[in-house]
């Protein structure tokens, strides 16, 4: 066997190639004469080649290569952008400069927002924030007249004769309703129509009067207003259940009939070349009528993503906004294939141009010239993070573009895309009709959603008697508990309406609480001493509750169920109930955990404990023996502290950010999945601190020094 | 004499083992490939620590794959490979200006994904997390549908095996990285990189058995 031992052959099998030609000759000749290291090779070749096929499969994942890109692009924009604000204003003046428009930014935001909120909300001043409305600018094009626009903002109404270059605010509305979408009737040009969530508003005067046709829309929580262009009288709001006007806006009737018109809530609605109308369906597909809306069909093939949007393109083309890139269909949406859009990108709009193409969604904007094939981005001039709520074209002027953000205002391209500038003259940047939060409520036993102000809410009834109900943390549907002397049901219902679907349904042990898992596909219905978990159409697993255990939430990592049994939490798989994992640490009392799955806290011994599953608890502050944790906001950066008679709201390091003393006559009505107080008082409904938590951060563009 | 002959017969009998001739001859070869490429690299990297961001893009062409490779070996889920394989391009781009003098690229990114595969192993260390139960590479493909079974049955074996065996065995087989870079990686010398690879070699094998026995027999 030569000079060579086995022991050293087989190291030096491990890596043949830095071997010297003297030394592999020498590993040759030994192999060739011992059989055992001859079959150790053979079998680490095996091992090799098992673990290059396993990991071959990974060459089918998206390249993550266009998502570096664009986060490295948006840093060099952001670094650009701040030395350009640096050169323009001498440091210490810049820093003064931005503290104290930050300052004043956000008193007014909060002014506006939170009136009954004795403490602002506590806002790092190094960066400018505005809030992120639910839909900020909504716009529209006169069909008729050159350069004529319409848009809303802030709750109100704002017209434009030259392109957006200014704006001018028409007749006031109510306050406090969010406008979700404008349109001007192409046959009756001074006719405007404004749908807010749950109304519609009408002016026969080019906007000097303002007169709702109607409001409380039952199962409407509008996002689209539309002209059918090829009967001009037809005018179309949804989504969910779809309500249809025959008489350019004055009644209203449902245009579907009593059947689940879109499981999952639509988006916005189309008009193909062929009159057929089409809209996306959350939960994958789009839905196709024929008939003006009084049936449906389903088509899907191929498209199994959440569809925000649908829009007809040049050639007949359908392409699809969805929550994973866009889709396209050539055969009127029997078919539909996807671009080669980041996978993850949220998109909420494709423009056809004909020559190019533009995609819009959350974060970003790309441009493509070779029919979707390639896309680039194409930011040129728009803000940081935009959200692109919609693209329009413009008849008028070929090549120009509108884009209108939820946040940022309307901008235009006057070059198919390639660049941008902001057409906000006269409008009002931080364009807050409402805040955005969707909470639930029970009223007279019936289910209402409403926003922040309580305004123009939405009547979701289909059930009497409903004992509790939750939001999906992705805002696509609500499950509720409605129970009456025969028996219980869970149903899942459409954020914005539409005919409730039973998943589960019992004659004892009425469901006390509805856990919806944090991507939202699944939701666990605790009975007293069952779990049942659900995906949105049938229960899928039953399993019992040991005896002592309490429900904490859902894992983060969307797997597990957390239960604390008096000390400890333990994690049990949602498929089987058994135990998976032992967090190991003793609590006192039942943690709640926070919606991103990592914090949690608790009161123990009149101390408030916020930590970490990872890190262990940490008491941050001494709260009154009286006190009760509620929740966590939504962004999982405060908790909401109930004590008696007053509400507090505290950071995670336990500062105390807001309070405010309840009414006596204050109750509970309902909470929603961000378990908000709700209450009302002088004849209005009002709403506790916990919505601070509802601030996102933005970058305000139009803020110069 | 004889044994030479019979050496020459074993080469043309079984080249696809790929013989350490072979190998040796791509040896005497390596040392202009490898400058080649190298200049080649450090151009590249020299250009992105400017910003230039085609060149940061020609480097993550080179080592996209391999990085996914290894990193997926290493956590399993393929999405949570692919946000870390974003990450470690991102931190590497942000390093790079603050880099002095040669980078050797391949050890360098490795070792950054390192880090981030360990930093993400410790944040879920006190949960369990269980293999997808949706359908996630779901295909009615039957030739997939094994080479899916297969990805997963080593997967598993990759997940049992002590971590630094299975970092080392990923590194050389799914990132191609020499003895030499992966001691630079995981921080130990050549030779003990060398016994980590046989002893890995060993547990895989004795592992990937075990795990076959208990697939079939259920």
């Amino acid at each position: 066997m030569g000079d060579l031992s086995c022991r050293m052959a087989r190291l030096w099998l491990q890596a043949p190639r830095d071997l010297s030609p003297d030394d592999a000759r020498l590993l040759n000749e030994h192999l060739f004469d011992c059989s055992a290291c001859y079959q150790h090779r053979k079998a680490y070749k095996q091992t090799d080649r098992l673990i290059h096929a396993a990991m071959e499969l990974t060459t089918r994942a998206e390249s993550v290569r266009p998502h570096v890109r664009a986060q490295i692009e948006e840093m060099q924009r952001r670094r650009a952008g701040e030395s350009r604000l640096a050169r323009l204003v001498p440091r210490p003046a810049w820093i003064a400069v931005s503290a104290t428009v930050t300052g004043v930014l956000i008193a007014l935001v909060t002014a506006h927002l939170f009136p009954s909120v004795g403490l602002a909300p506590q806002v790092a001043a190094s960066s400018w924030r505005l809030v992120r409305s639910d839909i900020g600018y909504p716009l529209t094009i006169d069909p008729t007249r050159s350069d004529h626009l319409l848009a809303g903002a802030g709750g109100q109404v704002y017209e434009s004769w030259n392109g957006g270059n200014t704006w001018r605010r028409l007749a006031p509305l109510p306050p406090h309703l969010g406008v979700r979408d404008l349109a001007i009737d192409q046959s009756q040009s001074n006719r405007y129509l404004v749908a807010t969530k749950h109304s519609v508003f009408i002016s026969i005067d080019a906007g000097r009067h303002w007169e709702a046709t109607v409001t409380a829309l039952r199962g409407a929580f509008n996002m689209f207003l539309m002209q059918d262009p090829q009967a001009p009288a037809t005018f179309y709001v949804g989504p969910s259940i779809l309500w249809k006007s025959p008489d350019h806006g004055n009644t209203w009737m449902r245009a579907g009939n009593s059947s689940i018109f879109a499981p999952y809530g639509i988006q916005a609605l189309t008009v193909a070349s062929d009159g057929a109308l089409i809209t996306g369906i959350w939960g994958g597909g789009v839905a196709v009528s024929r008939d003006g809306g009084r049936s449906w069909q389903r088509r899907a093939q191929g498209l199994r993503r959440n569809v925000l949007n649908v829009t007809a393109g040049q050639q007949g083309t359908l392409w699809a906004a969805t929550d994973r890139g866009a889709f396209f269909s050539t055969d009127a949406g029997m078919h539909w294939q996807r671009t080669d859009l980041p996978d993850r990108f949220l998109t909420t709009s494709v423009l056809d141009g004909g020559k190019y193409l533009l995609a819009g969604g959350n974060g970003a904007l790309y441009r493509s010239t070779d029919r979707g094939k390639r896309w680039h981005l194409s930011m040129e001039g728009l803000p940081l993070d935009p959200y692109i709520r919609g693209l329009l074209a413009d008849s008028h002027h070929p090549g120009r573009v509108y884009a209108s953000l939820n946040t940022d205002g309307v901008f235009r391209s006057d070059d198919a895309g390639r660049h941008w500038h902001g057409i906000d003259t006269g409008l009002p940047m931080a364009a807050t009709g409402s805040a955005g939060a969707r909470v639930l409520f029970e009223r007279s036993g019936e289910l209402w959603i409403t926003d922040s102000d309580g305004t123009d809410p939405g009547n979701l009834t289909v059930d009497r008697n409903v004992k509790t109900a939750s939001l999906a943390p992705d805002g696509a549907a609500i499950a509720y508990v409605g129970a009456g002397s025969s028996g219980w049901s869970v149903r899942i219902l459409a954020a914005g309406g539409s005919t409730a679907r039973t998943i589960l349904s019992g004659s004892s042990g009425v469901p006390r609480l509805l856990l919806w898992s944090p991507n939202s596909s699944l939701l666990a219905v605790i009975q007293p001493s069952v779990v049942s978990v659900s995906n949105l159409s049938h229960a899928l697993r039953h399993w019992a509750i040991p005896p002592g255990e309490r429900p904490v939430g859902w894992a983060g990592e969307g797997r597990s169920l957390l239960f604390w049994d008096g000390g400890r939490v333990i994690a049990r798989t949602w498929t089987s109930g058994q135990m998976v994992a032992n967090l190991g640490r003793m609590y006192p009392t039942a943690p709640v955990s926070a919606l991103n799955g990592k914090r949690i806290a608790l009161v123990s011994r009149g101390q408030l404990q916020i930590g970490t599953w990872h890190d262990g608890m940490r008491a941050v502050a001494r709260i009154g023996p009286a006190c009760g944790l509620r929740a966590w906001s939504d962004d999982s950066a405060r908790v909401l502290v109930i004590c008696g008679s007053h509400v507090e709201e505290r950071s995670a390091t336990g500062a105390l950010v807001a309070q405010r003393t309840l009414s006596p006559t204050a109750s509970w009505v309902a909470g929603s999945h961000t378990s908000v107080l709700f209450f009302r008082r002088d004849g209005l409904w009002r709403w506790t601190p916990g919505l601070s938590a509802r601030l996102i951060v933005q970058h305000a563009r139009s803020v110069a020094p | 004499m004889r044994r030479s002959k019979a050496l020459q017969q074993r080469d043309q009998v079984a080249p696809a083992e790929g013989s350490v001739t072979e190998l040796a001859l791509a040896y005497q070869l390596h040392g202009s490939v490898v400058d080649a490429a190298s200049a080649e690299e450090v151009d590249l990297v020299e250009r992105a620590r400017q910003g230039d961001l085609e060149a940061f893009d020609a480097i993550m062409v080179r080592y996209e794959t391999r990085l996914l490779r290894f990193l997926a070996g290493l956590v399993t889920d393929i999405e949570v490979a692919r946000e870390l394989c974003q990450d470690t391009f991102l931190a590497a781009y942000q390093a790079l200006p603050r880099t002095k003098g040669e980078v050797r690229l391949s050890a360098w990114l490795h070792t950054i994904a390192l880090n981030r595969a360990r930093s993400y192993h410790r944040k879920r260390r006190l949960r369990s997390y269980f293999p997808l139960d949706d359908d996630h590479f779901a295909t009615p493909d039957p030739d997939v549908q094994d080479a899916v079974a297969a990805h997963d049955a080593v997967q598993r074996t990759l997940a049992r095996m002590p971590q630094q065996y299975a970092t080392a065995l990923l590194l050389q087989t799914a990132s191609g990285l020499s003895c030499r870079e992966i001691a630079q990686v995981v921080g130990c010398s050549e030779s003990a990189v060398k016994v980590r690879l046989m002893r890995a070699r060993e547990a895989f094998r004795r592992l990937y058995q075990t795990e076959e026995r208990e697939r079939w027999a259920t």
